[in-house]
Parts: structure tokens; sequence; C-alpha cells
């Protein structure tokens, strides 16, 4: 099949940023500083605006005694010492800054009473040291100020509502992308000279999860086939308190650890069993398995979760402290303040991600990759507030490298062939026969077989079913998939057909290395491994693609800073 | 609803690729528990019909991307509970992409034109610098907004045309940076040219916002930063002064203002300045047009008809100070309260009855406001009075009205106040009346056209959307537009004359005196 021209159009940019969340918007602000034309792509508003989270950073603020070193510590802490410590000191290092500049953007962040910054504290922070967005659209306070940041400058295009479905390489380097678009089925072309993907997590893969439907692993798909290293995929955290009823509102977090109190189905304040000194602030892995623990052993309610309890705060507390999510529950019937409500831990955050060096460059050439997507930053855990700060730092980073690298580039052409046969694949799905099964359904599978074996409790032997299942999912699902639909315009199942691709290959990937890693660290916990096993683990999981198989190896953690005693 | 039950779902299907215009398709689905607008289409779409096209992304109303219609009013649709029937339909006033999606990139454009990002003249001494948490309040309420465009949908200007005003979600984002005490840009020229004083104060935005922005209130906070600043249309400025040279908005003596009581002095004049239980406060529009005064006119004759304690306040009447507010004058606002209500104060009144809405909306709601304190009188609207009067047995309408007329609710009546029953139960009530409801009505009802001063700012605007209203009462084959407000009334019969229909426009206190009245018309 030949395409002609005028079923694509090619748009030209020096520095393509694919994610219009944090990361990439942060990406784009820094790379239209020196390129002189950056094109955003982006599939939907992504997770940063619907985060109401804080920004950790140890600034000239900082409350006495605070230090960058022991943000520093207390990240790896926390990381069960696989962070990429040279990023961890990025981060520390830079994240005052960048807080700063946002605020120059027109971001506000709460103030006391004496003018001065409010800290709050944060769980397994030493120190007061979270600096807070207008409280509960804290994201979205961001992303304004970044969006209206972007639309001062004209060397900025925006495409909205576009999934990118592959990356184009030549002669080894980035040299562009194929993308969809959404809303009327346009195929689109885009050629860059460098690329920053910032397409977040992929909570997708998880029947119950907090991250909105559009985060289907679309950036760990498109790395993987690029050929750059996935690592550390098996480290997925669980946020303790998702919802679990109402259905339709399943996994979304509510409510903060610091103003909750978590009830088993006797009314045991039970995290005292598993850390009675910090107790619901404890890291989040131990609080999910906390709550993992209860409902496993028979202590957990009907509907097989625990109380979250935030009856005790001061009327009016919590419809001060989170407006939205008190707002929504009366809306659909529930009051917070006073009745207890269901949760358990929900597929929260990647730390999982690409592999990249301490300027958030991948190992392919010309492809950045910044915020949740890239790995390493957050070792086996990430500590609360320090994903808001991750992305302004390392999108701003990645995004800058990428405008270097771009400037260095020149004279590239695009792939015409692997363009014709990645426009064949995805308008391969639009003939109306019913006989398949659709993507949507294939999702579902995915998603419960995650939900099964990959959750808070792992074992080698449900790994080995669930992986089972995937490959029969790739092998007998993958190739029947049919969409009840041949419209071009806004074609949900066509969108999820494309997804099932992508998240089938986070969701292998997550496996294999869940299996390859015989011991429990972090958010990664092997029920028939319980223990950490420094001698043995302390190194990444590094998943690859060969000739279409994944291949497992490992890689050296940098402990430059500090070291398990 | 109980569980078990079931749900029926209308939804508009439409590919603009392949269908002339939409069409509807209905399902029935389980109900369970809980279950809202975004669940039953997600059900709809796993289980019945995959070719479905709706939009949702974050599953608890911060992304904005999942506002439909339910049953004509816009939701977001993961916080909205499932009603048992229910008729979905694309946001209005967006192009459709397919089904319930809709194009939001033009409005994209909009919001890059109103320079989005702080402006400042010098950067801040130190930083982080101190700011006060109290001057934030303001601009923290502005940023709750998280674009799902549901006020966009409803707003009468947007519906007509994006020229003119660029909307309450607009007027949000712009307010965000006006209320930003760093911000050095002038937010107000941005706001004037976006087309602020279009806006009808018609209050339908601010109750669909599914996060509670006080929308309207951020208008006239705003409107009162513009006018501070000396930047409002030739036509604002006209009634402002003329309030401030005479006490009324046409500007008139006082004697032309009391224009309604030349002919029925026999009876008003020993009823003016007398203290009584009663005050019954007229209104600038309809105490001068010669058009409305049969308004006061009937009102005053059914008190008499009752033998009602009552006085009016004749040349001591000011304005109200409503068109001030809405001008954003806020200080002469202030100094008319203060007189009107040492006026009625001296009288030893104890209710005060309003012909008007707009002046019984700002004596409800402003009023405490501006004086800092609670009236020590019971304020009604006419309505409520006469609906009083026939729940009381006290009023029996005997004549036989043959007549099919609609209702239309005015804004500063229905919305803004609540008073929405009572003008239908007196209709009602009234033998041979045979009423039928507009499509958009109660707290839906569309503006007339004749709200915001845009009246005085724009009287073409004002002219369209009248004329929208009479096409509206033409389709249902009415003979008549009934309201409750003289300055709808007003608006409507500039719409009927331009538009060359055979409509007539009648007030619900002249339909009740009418029914009193005479045995047969």
């Amino acid at each position: 099949m030949m395409i002609e021209k005028r079923i694509y159009n090619t748009i030209e940019a020096d520095v393509l940023v694919i994610g219009g969340g944090g990361a990439g918007l942060m990406a784009t602000l820094e790379a239209s500083k020196t390129a002189t034309n950056t094109v955003m792509a982006m599939k939907g508003t992504g997770s940063t605006s619907i985060s109401s989270g804080a920004l950790a950073a140890v600034g000239p603020w900082h409350m006495e005694g605070d230090s960058r070193e022991i943000h520093f510590k207390d990240t790896v802490e926390a990381g069960a010492y696989l962070n990429e410590q040279s990023l961890v000191r990025r981060l520390v290092d830079d994240i005052p800054e960048k807080l700063l500049l946002l605020e120059r953007f027109g971001a506000y962040y709460e103030r006391g009473e004496d003018g001065n910054y409010k800290l709050e504290s944060a769980g397994a922070h030493r120190y007061q040291r979270s600096v807070v967005p207008p409280q509960f659209h804290a994201g979205r306070e961001m992303i304004k100020a970044m969006d209206g940041e972007i639309r001062k400058r004209s060397n900025v295009h925006v495409y909205r509502d576009v999934m990118v479905t592959k990356i184009l390489k030549e002669k080894g380097s980035v040299v562009g992308a194929t993308a969809i678009g959404m809303n009327f089925g346009n195929f689109l072309v885009f050629k860059a000279k460098s690329i920053v993907l910032a397409t977040g997590g992929a909570g997708q893969i998880y029947r119950i999860t907090s991250q909105p439907v559009l985060n289907t692993g679309d950036g760990y798909s498109l790395a993987l086939h690029t050929g750059a290293e996935l690592m550390d995929m098996e480290q997925i955290q669980f946020y303790p308190m998702g919802l679990v009823y109402p259905e339709d509102h399943q996994g979304i977090t509510i409510g903060q650890l610091y103003f909750s109190h978590l009830l088993n189905a006797m009314g045991e304040r039970f995290m005292e069993r598993y850390d009675p000194e910090r107790m619901e602030l404890s890291t989040r892995d131990v609080v999910a398995r906390g709550i993992y623990r209860e409902i496993l052993e028979g202590r957990g309610t009907e509907r097989g979760a625990v109380y979250c309890d935030m009856t005790f705060n001061k009327p009016e507390f919590l419809k001060r402290n989170m407006p939205m999510n008190h707002d929504l529950f009366l809306n659909l019937g529930i009051d917070v303040e006073k009745n207890i409500i269901e949760v358990k831990p929900t597929a929260h955050y990647f730390m999982a991600g690409v592999k990249v060096n301490n300027s958030w460059e991948s190992s392919i050439p010309g492809l950045f990759v910044s915020g949740e997507l890239a790995a390493g930053l957050h070792g086996a855990n990430r500590l609360e507030n320090n994903s808001l700060a991750d992305i302004i730092v390392s999108g701003s980073i990645a995004g800058e490298g990428a405008a270097r690298h771009a400037m260095r580039v020149e004279g590239t052409s695009l792939p015409e062939g692997e363009i014709v046969e990645e426009y064949k694949r995805v308008f391969g799905f639009l003939s109306e026969n019913n006989e398949g099964i659709r993507p949507s359904e294939v999702k579902e599978k995915i998603k419960d077989t995650m939900q099964e074996y990959a959750y808070i409790l792992r074992t080698g032997k449900g790994l080995e079913e669930a992986l089972k299942r995937l490959l029969d999912i790739r092998r007998n699902d993958r190739p029947r998939l049919t969409i009840p639909s041949s419209s071009i315009r806004f074609n949900r199942e066509w969108i999820n057909a494309l997804e099932v691709y992508c998240m089938l290959d986070v969701a292998e990937a997550t496996i294999r290395s869940a299996l390859f890693r015989t011991e429990s660290r972090g958010a990664h916990y092997r029920d028939d491994y319980p223990y950490r096993d420094d001698t043995n683990w302390l190194k990444h999981t590094i998943v690859t693609m060969e000739e279409g198989e994944i291949r497992l190896s490992t890689s050296l953690v940098d402990l430059s800073g500090t070291s398990p005693e | 609803m109980k569980s078990g039950g079931i749900v029926k779902v209308t939804v508009s299907r439409y590919d603009p690729e392949r269908d002339a215009k939409p069409r509807y398709q209905t399902y029935s689905i389980p109900y369970k528990e809980n279950l809202t607008v975004l669940g039953a289409l997600r059900y709809i779409y796993e289980r019945l019909d995959g070719s479905l096209a709706f939009n949702y992304e974050c599953r608890f109303g911060r992304c904005g991307t999942c506002a439909v219609n339910v049953n004509r009013r816009p939701v977001l649709a993961c916080k909205t509970l499932a009603e048992e029937e229910m008729l979905i339909e694309p946001l209005s006033n967006f192009p459709i992409i397919r089904d319930l999606v809709i194009d939001r990139s033009a409005f994209e454009w909009t919001i890059t034109r109103i320079r989005p990002f702080l402006e400042r003249i010098r950067p801040p001494k130190e930083e982080p610098e101190k700011l006060l948490p109290d001057s934030f309040e303001a601009y923290i309420i502005s940023s709750r907004c998280v674009r799902c465009y549901s006020c966009l949908s409803v707003c009468p200007i947007v519906t007509y045309s994006w020229d003119n005003y660029s909307g309450p979600a607009t007027m949000v984002e712009i307010s965000k940076f006006m209320f930003d005490p760093r911000d050095c840009g002038d937010r107000a020229m941005t706001a004037y040219s976006e087309g602020i004083y279009n806006c009808v104060n018609c209050m339908r935005c601010t109750n669909v916002c599914p996060h509670d922005i006080p929308v309207l209130d951020i208008i006239t906070d705003m409107r009162s930063e513009l006018f501070n600043k000396d930047y409002y249309p030739l036509g604002i400025r006209r009634v402002v002064s003329g309030i401030e040279a005479t006490g009324n908005i046409y500007g008139m003596e006082a004697d032309d203002r009391n224009f309604w009581m030349i002919s029925m002095d026999d009876i008003i004049s020993r009823r003016i300045s007398k203290k009584a239980k009663i005050a019954y406060y007229v209104g600038c529009v309809s105490a001068s047009s010669g058009r409305l005064t049969s308004i006061p006119q009937s009102f005053v004759r059914i008190m008499e008809r009752f033998g009602l304690d009552y006085t009016v306040l004749g040349p001591d009447e000011e304005c109200c100070g409503n068109p001030l507010i809405l001008s954003g004058d806020l200080k002469n606002a202030k100094r008319l309260a203060e007189y009107n209500v040492e006026s009625l104060e001296n009288l030893n009144i104890e209710e005060v009855v309003f012909s008007c809405p707009g002046c019984y909306k700002i004596f409800k709601s402003e009023y405490p406001k501006l004086l800092n304190r609670d009236l020590p009188f019971n304020l009604l609207h006419a309505t409520e009075f006469l609906a009083r009067l026939v729940k009381e047995r006290e009023l029996n309408f005997e004549a036989i009205l043959e007549k099919s007329v609609t209702y239309h609710d005015p804004c500063d009546l229905g919305r803004h106040v609540g008073v929405i029953k009572e003008p239908r139960m007196i209709l009602k009530s009234i033998p041979g009346l045979t009423l039928k409801e507009l499509p958009e009505k109660e707290e839906n009802c569309v503006c007339c056209g004749g709200g915001g001063m845009v009246m005085a700012s724009n009287p073409e605007l004002s002219l369209k959307l009248s004329q929208r209203k009479v096409d509206n009462a033409k389709a249902l084959n009415v003979e008549a537009i009934i309201s409750a407000c003289p300055a709808c009334k007003l608006n409507i019969m500039n719409g009927i004359n331009a538009s060359g229909e055979k409509l007539e426009v009648l007030d619900v206190i002249e339909v009740a005196f009418k029914a009193l009245n005479s045995t047969h018309i």
C-alpha cells in the first residue's frame, strides 16, 4: 500500500515532546528556550492536573535542622537503595529553584499568617518540607502556571488529543514519530531531531488504579520498541487508600494519610502492628502491605477492604482541606465528615520506567525521558511529594538536553517504509467485522491478570500463571482485535486496540521483572522471598526487546552518596 | 431508586461524517446503588453498544472532560448520580466530534488571548516573596476551574455568538489574574474587551458549575474593578450618571419618574409615605415607562380591593441600586441602599413587596452585604404575596380567561431568588388559562436579554435574545408570554415588535388583576 502524501501531514519540529502533563509541559518550556521549534503532542490532561499533592523541597526557607542531604537520605532510604543517587542529587538540588520558577509563572503556594511558605509534613520525610499549592487542586495549579507560560511562546505548537503510536529511528537515532489524532482520526507524522517522552505511568494495567484512563503505558512500549531499556519494571507503588466503593470510582485516592485512621473490620487501628511509631504516616509500601495483610488474614470488610476513618477531624476540616473530594462524595450521597469509607491499595505510581543517565537521556541518542516514565529516581518506593517535584526537575533537564541534542543534528530523513507499515497497522483495525474480540474486553483480561498476580503480595507461582495468561492474550486475542464501529471520529475502541499493544508490553515487562527479582524490596514484595537481599539484588532489573522478544538483565545501582549499612 | 430497577438512557448519536443530523437511541440498563451517569455510559459502551462515543479521563471530577448534558442540564458525568430516565446529549455551543464528544479546541485560542500568565512590572524583592494568605482567597476560588466548559454551554450570550462575550469560563480565568495581588497586567481592559459588559447576569453559569465557583459574584467583583478604572460602555455611563443626578435610572425628575401614579391620583395620593404595615416598592422601570405602568397600577388596585394597609414611597423612592451594582458602582449603590432602607424604616414597615425582581433581589441579597446588617422587614415579591393570598383563600379568581400562555421565569426571580412555584400556582388557579411550558424553564430558563444592564450597554444584543425567546414561545402556539418582571416585559415587547409577531406580553400581576376584575375577557 502506498500512502499518498495527503493521508498524513508531516509536522516538523526540532524537539518533539510526547505527553502533556507536568513533565511534558516543563520539558516543552525548557526546550523552547533554545530549540527554535518545539512541538508538544498530548493525549489527554494527564495525571499531574488531577494530583492533590505537594512538592518536597529544601530551599533557603527550610526548617531548622533540615538539609538537602537529609532530603536525599529520606528519598534513598524510602527507595530501599534502589535509587540512582545521582538523579536523587539533582532532584534535591534543583527543586527549590524550579519551584520558584513556577511561582514566577504564576503558581501560588500556600503561605502561613507570617507570609512565608506553609511547610507541611509528609509520610517518611523527617522534616516538614512540603511546599503546597492551593490544596487539593495542587497539580492543576502547577499545570496552569506552565500552560500559561507556554501560550506565551510562539515557537511552541501544541497538538491535543493525539496518541503517538511509534517512534521512528534512522541510523540509530530518533527522527520522529507517528501518531493518530483521536478526535478526527487523522494520521500524523512528526519529524523531530530529538524527543522527550513524558507519557506518565501505566496504572491502567491494573483493575484498581488512581491513574486516568489514558495512562496505558504508551511511553514504556514506545521506548521498548525503539530499543531503549526499561528498568525496575516490578516496582509499582500502591497508594494505601483507594476507593473500593462506589464501583464507578474504584481506585480513586481519597483523603490523605495524615488526617486518616485506618481501621480493620474489628475497628482496630492496625498500623500499630506494622509501624507503631509512624503509624499511617509510614512509607506507602508498608502501609499498603499492612492493609493487604489485614485483608488476607480475614480482618477486612465484606468488600475485601479496610476502613478509612476521617470523622475524628474537626467539623469543616475535610471540607476545607479536600473540597473537591468532599463535594464528590456528597454528590454520591456520602458525607465523609460523618461516615467511614472503605479503602484498599490502588496502583498509583510507577517507579518502574525507562533507564536514563543523569541528563535524563535514554540509551537511544536523542530520546529523552522525564517524569513518571523515567526510572531510577525513586528507587523501589517513591516518597510522598517527591513526584510533583520530580516532574519539574526532570522535565526541565530532559527538555534542555533534548534542545541541545537537536541543535547538533542535521539533515535527517524519515523512514517512509516504516511509516507505511505503521499506517497499515493503525488503520487495519478499522474493518467492520464482528468475529473477533473487543479491545476493551482484552483490556479487562489484562487488568484482571495484573490485579490478581502482580498486586501487593506476589509469588513465583502466581507470576508464572500471569505470564502464561499474558502470553496467551498476546498470541490468541491480540490478533483478533475487532472494533464495533469503523468511524474514524473519536472511536474509543480503536484507541483501545492501540492501547492493548502498549498494556501488554508493560504488563509482560512487569511480570518478567517481578519473577526475576527473587527478593522483596520496596514496593515489590515476594511472599516466597520475603526478605531484602542486598548481597544478590542490590541492582536494577533491566528489560530490553530484541527481535520482538523481551530480554532480562541487571545493572548496577548508583551508590555514590550512601550505601545500606 | 433501588438496586434491581431499570434506568432508561436516551443518548444523542451523531457522526457528522455519516449522519445528516443527530438521532436518539434508547438503552435500558440495570440500576445499582451509587450508579453515576458515567457508570451508565460505560455500561452501555461495554455491554450494549461499543460504537458509542463519550469522553472521560480521571473519573472524579478533576479533568473536566466528561461534561455532558443530562436532561438538558450540564453535569460532570463522573460525579452525578444517574436518574431513572436520562436524556444524555453533548454540551451545547460546541461543535460535535461524535455522539457526546465535543470539540473544545476553538476555546483554546480564547484562553491564549487573555494572556493567562503572571504579568509583573518588576521581579519580587525577595524569593520566596512574603504573601498574605488572605489576599489570595479570591484567587484560589477562581483557580478551582477545571475547564469543563459547562458554563459556556449554557451561557445565552455565547449561544447567540462567541463574538460579543467570550463567556463565563473566560471571565473566571481572567479573574484569577485580576485577583492575584502580584499581577500588574491590565486585566480590567482584557475583561472589557472580552465583553464582560455583555453578560446578562442570568446566573445559569453559576448554577451549573460542578465545582461551585460563584461565577456571577466574580463577574460582579470584576465589573466593580472595571468601573473604578472608568472602563464601561456609554450606555452604562448614561444610566449611572442619571442615577447620580436624580436617583432613578432614567435621569428623570421625580414626578416624571412616577408617571404611573398620574392616572390614579385619587387612590394613590393618600397612600404616599404613610406609616403602614406593607410598603410597595415600585422600582424605576415600571414606575416611569408608559408601556409598563399597568403593572404597578394593577398591583395597587389589587391591594385596594383587599383593603390592605399599605404605602408607597412615591417621590421618596429612589433607584434600588441594582443597575449600579451591575455597572460596578458599589459606592453609590451603598448610598442608595442606606437611603431606601432609612425611608422604609421611618414608616415602621413590616413587609416590603416588590413587583420588580431586580429590586427584590438586591434588597434581599445585596443590601445586607452593603449595609452589613439584616434588614428589619420581611421581603416579598408580588407573586409570592399574591400566592399567599390565594393560598389563604383570600383571593379567588372568578373571571374566566380563555387564553393559552407560557411563563417566562425572570432570571432575578427564578434562579437568583428561587421563586419558581408561586407564579405558576397563581396562573394555574385562574380559570380558563392554559399554561404551556417553554423547553427551558424554571432554573434552566434562558434570559430574555433584559438583564445585566445589556439593554443599556448593547441594546442590539438584548433584542436578539428577546427574539429567541419570542420564537420559542411562538413554537408553543400560545397567545401570550407571561412574566413577572417589568424589564422582561419591556424587552420581550421589543422582541415582538422587531419580529412582527402577534403575541401579548403580560405580567402575572396584570393577569391576576384581570382575572379578578371582569367576568370574561
